[in-house]
């Protein structure tokens, strides 16, 4: 966690306003603060899409939680329910081992989050398809998510999973052989929160904090025509991002 | 003792330092079927020095309780109402005068505590060669003397026409399923000499699959650069695997 207060302070220093009412939080910092952290998960995004990104990074957006599937082998990630927003997903673990307990299903229908059940093990792992090898996935019996394996061997099965798609009313992730009303694990990044207040944190580590602070300084300086300013953090956050990635 | 596991699993990972999640596990253990199963053959199939052939039990499975079925209306192929037949039942090597069929005997036809496979058994024969057998009264298909011929995946039958036998036993030699629930942690069935050589063929599978370029795959990226598309016919690297043992025996045969 970064403290808004430490990136404040910092930028204070570069800016040499300490202790100056010239650069203000509700007027100044907040947006710099937030549009850093959207610029930063843009990037983490396209770099992650490359495999390239170190997880140790997300770890404090890295969730894993148990969930029970619809009676479709599907699962609606209620954001509401859940608690935070979703930005993307890790992985899908199907045939789990939890401590804890799991929440009664009313409706088997829908799927339902568990919070009381803690992710054990699980010797499975789905691997995303894509909407066009999604339906065939049955007609070649070695590609994830076939049916073949589940009825002859299950220890050979391979699950499959779709990204999160609307079918009826919420858009809902699939899995591939049918896992219907049975406890799933779902890994998953959080949506980083933005800030409202000097006294929050960024959920990022401590070791991006200078990418932070570049980044709020180069948002500073579009606004204020700082033209040096911005060149100079224009090559601090390149020179970081080639350090990270 | 190696198993399947062990052995596709190491294959798996030798695969992987090239590229990971390129092939996958299930299709390593079809692969490995292939030569399981042509190496099982071949052994079978081979002779010894002085022109003996390999006879080994190692692959023989036997099955008792096989129902006989008398067809009451015909189905073409293969079923014609009123024989009686088996349904193999399970995948056997097609050797010459379907030697994949060691024995077939009463299950219940015992003679001094013997088992039902040395009293009598079927002999076999085939829809061409049958009809000579009914001028000999030695050779005549009877209970005593009863004959089998295979027509697919059946076995039909003469000389037990006229009695009840609700049962047969056979011993078969099965080829090799990568697939059943416990094919992956037995010990594996074949001479661990062998595995050398088994390993090398499916290693060499794997190199020859992952010099097709991955962007001859569709998955929807517009990536297709045009040099990556390999203009002459793609070729195995690899020098085809040799089972040196049998080489030799082949060759002692030659001599």
């Amino acid at each position: 966690m970064i403290l808004v207060q430490e990136i404040i302070n910092r930028c204070n220093s570069f800016l040499d306003s300490e202790g100056s009412d010239r650069f203000n939080f509700d007027r100044d910092y907040i947006f710099a603060i937030n549009s850093s952290i959207e610029w930063v998960t843009g990037l983490i995004n396209s770099i992650y899409s490359k495999d390239k990104f170190p997880s140790k990074y997300l770890e404090e957006l890295t969730k894993l939680k148990v969930f029970k599937t619809s009676n479709k082998s599907r699962i609606y990630l209620n954001e509401t329910v859940i608690g935070h927003s979703i930005w993307n997903i890790l992985a899908v673990y199907p045939k789990i081992e939890y401590t804890g307990s799991l929440t009664t299903q009313p409706n088997l229908t829908v799927s339902i989050y568990c919070p009381n059940a803690v992710f054990s093990k699980s010797s499975k792992s789905a691997k995303r398809l894509t909407v066009e090898q999604w339906n065939e996935r049955d007609k070649n019996i070695f590609l994830s998510g076939s049916q073949y394996f589940e009825n002859i061997n299950s220890e050979l099965t391979d699950y499959a999973y779709l990204d999160p798609m609307t079918y009826e009313s919420n858009p809902e992730i699939e899995i591939s052989p049918v896992v219907n009303n049975e406890t799933v694990a779902i890994s998953y990044l959080k949506k980083p929160t933005s800030i409202t207040a000097i006294t929050d944190s960024i959920e990022f580590p401590l070791s991006l904090t200078d990418l932070f602070v570049q980044k709020t300084l180069n948002y500073i300086s579009i606004k204020e025509n700082e033209i040096t300013l911005k060149q100079l953090t224009d090559s601090n956050i390149k020179t970081l991002i080639q350090i990270f990635t | 003792m190696t198993t399947l596991r062990l052995f596709a699993s190491n294959i798996e990972l030798q695969l992987k330092q090239a590229k990971v999640d390129g092939i996958k596990f299930n299709q390593i253990l079809f692969w490995c079927s292939f030569f399981i199963n042509e190496y099982r053959y071949k052994k079978s199939v081979s002779q010894n020095s002085i022109g003996f052939q390999f006879d080994s039990g190692a692959y023989l499975s036997i099955f008792s309780n096989i129902p006989v079925i008398t067809a009451t209306g015909t189905t073409n192929p293969n079923i014609i109402a009123g024989r009686k037949y088996i349904e193999i039942p399970i995948s056997i090597y097609d050797f010459n005068n379907d030697e994949g069929i060691k024995y077939i005997s009463y299950t219940d036809f015992f003679k001094s505590c013997q088992p039902s496979f040395t009293a009598t058994k079927f002999t076999r024969t085939s829809p061409t060669k049958a009809q000579r057998l009914y001028f000999s009264e030695y050779e005549k298909p009877s209970p005593n003397n009863p004959y089998f011929y295979r027509v697919g995946r059946y076995c039909y039958f003469l000389g037990i026409d006229e009695i009840d036998v609700p049962y047969l036993e056979a011993g078969l030699i099965t080829t090799f399923n990568p697939f059943t629930a416990t094919a992956l942690d037995e010990p594996l069935d074949v001479g661990e000499e062998a595995l050398a050589v088994i390993t090398k063929q499916v290693l060499d599978l794997g190199r020859f699959m992952m010099l097709v370029p991955e962007d001859l795959l569709n998955d929807s990226k517009d990536t297709n650069a045009p040099q990556s598309v390999p203009k002459t016919k793609l070729i195995s690297v690899n020098a085809g695997a040799v089972d040196t043992n049998m080489e030799q025996s082949n060759e002692s045969q030659t001599e």
